[in-house]
């Protein structure tokens, strides 16, 4: 078989295989389409940054303003910066999505930039969305209960004071073996074929 | 909606959806699974068209996000993105292939080498089997003329063999 009949042979679809589309329906689908994914991906984005905004935000800054006591005005005031902190990080980490009409070596570049980005984030999610929460944490319960004023036999009696530590223990070790899993399992792979698929491209 | 933009989507559309379908084949295990992909295809042309430079041509330009998206579709790469209600208005003619002949034969067993290939290599001869120039090949692929005329000749030989031995 030569050259020319391999692209004709390439090119002669089989009849019962052929796509046909009603254009003047197409476009009226491709369009709501188009509106329904816009959608699906802002409503994800009001999840994430919307419970910052409209939640956890008011919420703090109203207890800034209604606790009397200063310590625990300086605790909500951390909570309120430190939600400011995660919306700036997961808006920098949509950032640098593919653009699907560069070159596929760009594309391939691009994704990988992306992913790694991903992957940081989720790696370092003990350091960026944990810990910095945590000093605000204890600032503002040590302020509410005035802990400061108290024996650490008086602190170490309190049952509430245990339940909130456990709580921070499990969500801590939680985050880090659910965010390490999806590394692991969803983006190491991807970005493994995509070093494959760059190798590819710029060696063979 | 914009007259202008649908009216370019629309006419590139009737030139060049058989070649953007026989791309989306050739990632795809059926000609089902290859229509899913064509509209998502169509809904990145459309998404990303008001953005369209006049940089390269037209169909330059549609063949490069057939290539991505089809590797994205297929790697998987972007976990979610595919949330598109897939489009009534598109539909594989359903005529029964009573009579299979040789040429069908042979074209499957094209189809079979050429998806066996990986990523990179099904993307360059895709293009070259939709007569693309090696100009047009490198500025998708973002490659030199060269190398693209070298991969391509060394994908031929290995296509070839494929053929032969499944023949």
């Amino acid at each position: 078989m030569i050259e020319d009949e391999l692209i004709v042979l390439w090119q002669s679809s089989p009849k019962h295989e052929q796509i046909k589309f009603e254009k003047s329906r197409l476009m009226l689908e491709v369009q709501s389409s188009l509106d329904r994914f816009d959608k699906a991906v802002n409503r994800r984005d009001y999840i994430e940054i919307g419970a910052a905004i409209f939640v956890a935000i008011p919420l703090f800054a109203y207890q800034i303003y209604h606790q009397s006591n200063y310590v625990a005005k300086l605790g909500a005031l951390w909570i309120v910066m430190y939600c400011f902190y995660v919306i700036y990080k997961l808006l920098v980490a949509k950032k640098s999505k593919p653009e699907e009409s560069d070159s596929y070596i760009n594309y391939l570049k691009q994704s990988k930039t992306y992913l790694e980005r991903q992957r940081n984030l989720l790696e370092n999610i003990i350091y960026w969305y944990i810990l910095p929460s945590l000093p605000g944490v204890v600032i503002m319960v040590t302020g509410m209960l005035e802990l400061y004023r108290k024996s650490w036999q008086e602190i170490i009696g309190i049952k509430h004071l245990w339940i909130l530590s456990l709580l921070i223990v499990v969500t801590t070790i939680s985050a880090y073996v659910i965010n390490k899993r999806a590394v692991k399992r969803q983006i190491n792979p991807r970005i493994k074929k995509l070093d494959e698929l760059i190798h590819l491209m710029e060696n063979e | 909606m914009d007259q202008d933009l649908e009216g370019t989507f629309l006419n590139m559309l009737d030139v060049l959806h058989p070649k953007i379908f026989r791309i989306c084949i050739s990632y795809t295990k059926n000609s089902e699974e290859a229509k899913d992909l064509f509209q998502e295809v169509l809904i990145n042309i459309w998404k990303a068209l008001p953005n369209f430079k006049n940089r390269s041509s037209l169909s330059t330009w549609v063949y490069r996000i057939t290539i991505n998206v089809s590797l994205r579709y297929r790697t998987n790469l972007m976990k979610g993105k595919a949330k598109y209600k897939y489009l009534g208005s598109i539909e594989i003619e359903h005529i029964p292939a009573v009579v299979q002949d040789n040429s069908n034969e042979k074209l499957e067993f094209l189809r079979a080498c050429v998806r066996n290939l990986n990523e990179v290599d099904k993307a360059l001869i895709t293009l070259f089997l939709e007569e693309l120039t090696y100009r047009e090949i490198a500025e998708i692929m973002g490659l030199k003329e060269n190398t693209v005329a070298v991969k391509i000749k060394r994908i031929k030989t290995k296509l070839l063999n494929c053929i032969k031995d499944k023949l």
